[in-house]
């Protein structure tokens, strides 16, 4: 189905996307330097990534030992592949993120 | 004690009047969610203890704990869900928090005129967002098989010594990729125009990275429409047609609204 309802199948990234807009109707009080939000968004998914895999696999593959169930053992080499790929993506945007930063804060200064 | 504001959104007072805003617990799991009316406006909002909401502790939480900014972000997403099927409602940004009442009367008091406008802009509209995903793998077959520039390249190089057609054929892969992006970025452009005429106003926002979006398609267009309500139903109409025109050619779209207008209310500030 194409067409959905916001609040069954929001996604993290849909919200985040939209209440984390950097267009300001009206500004509160307090000012709150929020990273970038597809960074944040991984980040989460960094999260979720893991506990969904966890559930995947089935709840009890972390009390048996990883390294005598091959089962557990492949799905936690996927998992930190998995998450390996995701911080490195996550590392070029920091620092993206952090060149971007200097930007903002010197021109809110002035402001 | 005086306590901070957490404001969620700006309604017309007049249908505020008309329709009872449930009870419901604020951000802080605590306060109540009330409005304060403030002539033809009225804010809705809860209290904050001022000594546990700092803005270095919003800062923290908000960039570092994530599973705290998940929660909260969905938090004042529902409450502006909810406000949006009672009322017009100017949505605000996450965590709009004021010093104490006061200054949020001073502040929507001073740019009273552009919020009444913001309102009257969006007034009998839903706002809908539509992102296009691309299974490139599709395209690309479809670009490389029938792709007039790419056939004569072929032919070409087939011509040519096995020695020269290895580095040649990486230069046509890399052709076939600049069609693909062409090709895609031009059936993205079609389906917006075909879906910008039934919306009052419509923006191209920012494609996600696949690593935030989860999907293993490429995200390749993501838009936003201001739809009158009466639209609402030959535009999804609209939807339906092209992702099933679009659907062979490996683009995918997902349409998602009514959202709260989180983006067209605030445009006519930003045009400043």
């Amino acid at each position: 189905m194409a067409v959905e309802h916001p609040m069954q199948s929001s996604t993290i990234v849909d919200v985040l996307e939209k209440v984390l807009d950097k267009g300001v109707v009206i500004a509160g009080d307090i000012r709150v330097g929020i990273a970038d939000v597809e960074l944040l968004t991984i980040k989460i998914r960094l999260i979720v990534a893991s506990v969904d895999k966890a559930k995947e696999i089935g709840m009890d593959w972390w009390e048996t030992d990883p390294y005598l169930s091959s089962k557990a053992n492949e799905n936690t080499q996927a998992l930190e592949e998995e998450n390996k790929l995701l911080k490195d993506r996550l590392d070029a945007l920091e620092s993206q993120v952090n060149t971007n930063n200097r930007i903002t804060t010197e021109s809110k200064s002035e402001g | 004690m005086v306590k901070k504001v957490y404001l969620y959104g700006l309604v017309p007072t007049s249908e505020y009047e008309e329709s009872v805003l449930p009870e419901k617990r604020g951000f802080d799991d605590e306060e109540v969610i009330h409005a304060l009316p403030m002539g033809e406006i009225a804010a809705i909002l809860c209290k904050l203890d001022s000594n546990a909401y700092t803005e270095s502790f919003i800062e923290e939480k908000m960039n570092n704990d994530l599973e705290w900014l998940q929660k909260k972000a969905f938090h004042h997403h529902e409450v502006l869900m909810l406000l949006n099927k009672l009322y017009t409602v100017i949505p605000l940004s996450f965590c709009t928090i004021y010093n104490n009442e006061d200054s949020l009367i001073t502040s929507i008091s001073s740019q009273m005129d552009q919020l009444t406008e913001s309102i009257s802009r969006i007034y009998g509209k839903e706002e809908w967002n539509v992102k296009v995903f691309s299974n490139d793998e599709i395209l690309k077959k479809k670009v490389s098989d029938s792709n007039s520039t790419i056939e004569a390249k072929r032919k070409e190089i087939s011509s040519l010594p096995p020695g020269k057609q290895f580095f040649e054929k990486k230069k046509l892969d890399q052709l076939v990729e600049r069609e693909l992006e062409k090709e895609r970025e031009q059936l993205c452009v079609h389906i917006h125009d075909e879906l910008t005429a039934y919306a009052v106003q419509a923006d191209v926002k920012k494609n996600w990275d696949k690593k935030a979006t989860g999907r293993k398609e490429n995200m390749s267009w993501n838009s936003v429409y201001l739809l009158e309500q009466n639209e609402v139903n030959r535009f999804l109409e609209e939807v339906k047609i092209q992702e099933q025109k679009m659907g062979e050619l490996g683009l995918q779209m997902e349409a998602t609204g009514p959202w709260p207008a989180y983006h067209f209310s605030r445009l006519g500030q930003m045009k400043k």
